[in-house]
């Protein structure tokens, strides 16, 4: 009860332009939506551009929240809608390919632990280094828990694409992972 | 390493659930730079601003199609769409004229219904031109001063300057200390009467920058770009099933009486009755939802009946001929026949007509994917088309007589309340067609002749029709 009369004192201290209810929202939430940032860039450099663009859409229209659910899943949402939008836009205009042999870019990388080891950073990398397409299907299936259907909703791409675009990163991804558990192997 | 690939969502999972890194410190700064335009303090911006309408997308997008002209839209649908475009320019002009002044003013589509995503960050650009010819062309409190002040937005990528020419409000004193402009820019002396060149290639530039088109500005990326747009909902198929549905058969009438019947009346009885066979038609309307059936029909049934009946009749045994010099030939006159009564047995075939209202519900049974059953229970209301039947003729009538008509078929009311049930079994010939089977079983509720030696007396039918439905 206590968090609820916080977080509400909060949002009501930023819907008036209270700096220190803006400073201490930011706070509360900024690491756990930059792991999400992170998560659906391709580097902490975009993930910082992603997390300041979706707090700015966060205060821009906190008054639009209705208390129906969580203020951290609405926070959440929005980070992901910004990320997944910067993809969209990049991939509109740059028309990258999907397709690049995200392999080959692995391959020159020798700083991955073993995966007994792996720290959350090294994994973020892995996830970091998939095209972006596989990413943002990869994050919204395996970790957000959407199903191929909303998917195809969210990006505009038919269920079967979502399915096989998941398949598809989840071989890279073990392939990565294999490789690194090679890596570390030979240099035992 | 395992190579289920489950495992592999669960081990990012696993790490990805609690990770928290602590993002740079300039993050907050920018947004806190950020914020500095859009919340807390009251900025001449920001009261220019709050009066910007917001054109819709669809506002757009409807324009573009009308613009582009189909061409299966015939003459008098463009004459209609073009007025409906003009009109609605119009009122666009007349909101943009009012404070149309950003560049996020052209481009505010993509909005959904809880979040906006501004994709741009070159807000405060002021459409100076519009400014200026619309405070030519309409009169509005603001005099022909504009003040002029650089105004920078801070962003991640692009970064806008531009002189920004707002007019002077009336009863606001312009300083430093009361008017906190964006980013805190002190304002300049209003000098400034003229779009500067500068400006112009600012302008120029935002709009050759521009990520969407110029033109109809929502169509070619307002689906991609807007993540939260709903998708478009499809109608569910409907679980209602709404069958019509023809139907005819044959049936076997015999009657039930409520007292036992003595040896005489069974004598009579038995030479008198005659099971009836009868035949039926009609129409039915079926709805089936969650594997219940409602069913309302309309029947036509025809009940046979072969009847003896007696007869009076009179047997001439004299007669006595009268012969007129007028008419050579000869008739007769009753007055001069002898006469005697007579009691003659008849059969007679007499067809009972009744039209009912049915009701019945039953439980859809999928046997198979072509087969189902369905066992109905329901009633009927019939009434009687035809005659009544026939009646003994007048005259004394004999004990004999009386039994007889006692225990004949003829019906002496016209309503009929019967219930009934029936299995229904249907095959599915096709998509929409399906052809059916169903033998039944009905009796009469209400008596009939109650006051009879008989006492009450039912109709009871066992009969089976075939049908054929067509499914909606």
């Amino acid at each position: 009860m206590s968090n609820f009369n916080e977080e509400q004192e909060l949002i009501d201290g930023c819907l008036i332009g209270n700096h220190r209810a803006q400073e201490a929202l930011y706070s509360k939430y900024a690491a756990k939506m930059f792991g999400i940032c992170l998560r659906y860039s391709s580097s902490r450099m975009e993930a910082e551009d992603t997390l300041h663009e979706g707090f700015m859409a966060v205060f821009e229209t906190l008054e639009r929240f209705e208390a129906r659910g969580a203020f951290e899943g609405w926070v959440r949402r929005i980070m992901i809608n910004t990320a997944l939008k910067k993809y969209k836009r990049e991939r509109l205009y740059q028309m990258m390919d999907f397709n690049a042999d995200v392999m080959s870019e692995s391959a020159n990388e020798n700083d991955f632990s073993p995966l007994q080891k792996m720290q959350t950073d090294d994994l973020i990398k892995l996830v970091q280094k998939l095209a972006p397409g596989y990413r943002n299907i990869f994050n919204l299936y395996a970790i957000e828990g959407y199903n191929h259907r909303e998917i195809g909703e969210v990006l505009g791409i038919s269920e079967g694409t979502s399915k096989s675009q998941m398949a598809r990163a989840r071989v890279l991804l073990q392939a990565m992972l294999n490789k690194q558990y090679d890596n570390e192997y030979e240099q035992r | 390493m395992s190579s289920d690939k489950e495992h592999i969502d669960d081990i990012f999972k696993n790490h990805f659930e609690d990770y928290e890194p602590t993002p740079p410190g300039n993050v907050w700064s920018r947004v806190k730079s950020g914020l500095g335009n859009s919340n807390g303090e009251e900025t001449l911006y920001n009261k220019f601003d709050k009066h910007q309408p917001q054109p819709p997308a669809w506002v757009w997008a409807s324009l573009s199609n009308i613009l582009k002209g189909r061409q299966r839209i015939k003459l008098y649908k463009r004459i209609a769409a073009a007025s409906l475009f003009f009109i609605t320019l119009g009122g666009l002009i007349a909101s943009q004229f009012a404070a149309s002044n950003t560049i996020d003013s052209l481009f505010s589509f993509e909005k959904d219904d809880n979040v906006i995503v501004k994709t741009r960050p070159i807000k405060p650009v002021i459409a100076q031109q519009q400014i200026i010819n619309h405070s030519n062309l309409v009169s509005h409190p603001y005099p022909k001063n504009y003040i002029s002040y650089n105004q920078t937005q801070p962003t991640i990528k692009n970064i806008i300057t531009s002189n920004v020419m707002l007019p002077v409000l009336e009863n606001v004193s312009l300083n430093n200390n009361s008017i906190l402009l964006n980013n805190e820019v002190p304002v300049i002396a209003p000098e400034v009467m003229d779009i500067q060149a500068p400006e112009i290639s600012s302008l120029e530039s935002i709009f050759a920058s521009a990520t969407v088109p110029i033109l109809a500005p929502g169509i070619p990326n307002f689906p991609q770009n807007n993540f939260n747009y709903k998708a478009p909902r499809y109608k569910k198929p409907s679980n209602i099933e709404i069958n019509i549905e023809i139907f005819g058969g044959v049936a076997n009438t015999f009657r039930n009486v409520d007292r036992k019947l003595d040896a005489n009346v069974a004598s009579i009885r038995k030479e008198s009755e005659k099971a009836s066979n009868g035949s039926q038609w009609g129409i039915k309307f079926n709805i089936i939802k969650n594997k219940l059936s409602f069913t309302n029909g309309l029947t036509v049934s025809q009940y046979h009946y072969t009847g003896t009946y007696v007869f009076q009749t009179k047997d001439i045994v004299n007669i006595h001929p009268y012969f007129s010099t007028n008419n050579p030939k000869a008739f007769i006159q009753e007055d001069y026949f002898d006469t005697v009564n007579h009691n003659k047995n008849k059969n007679v075939l007499t067809t009972y007509k009744f039209i009912s209202l049915n009701t019945s519900m039953g439980y859809v049974i999928n046997a198979s994917k072509r087969i189902s059953i369905i066992p109905t229970i329901g009633v009927s209301a019939g009434y009687l088309l035809s005659d009544l039947g026939p009646k003994l003729n007048a005259g004394k009538p004999t004990e004999y007589t009386k039994m007889v008509e006692a225990n004949s078929l003829s019906l002496n009311q016209r309503m009929m309340i019967s219930s009934a049930i029936a299995l229904k079994v249907n095959f599915k010939l096709c998509t929409h067609i399906k052809l059916g089977v169903e033998p039944y079983m009905s009796s009469q509720i209400n008596k009939q002749e109650a006051t009879s030696p008989l006492g009450g007396q039912k109709l009871t039918a066992k009969g089976v029709n075939l049908s054929l439905s067509y499914k909606f």
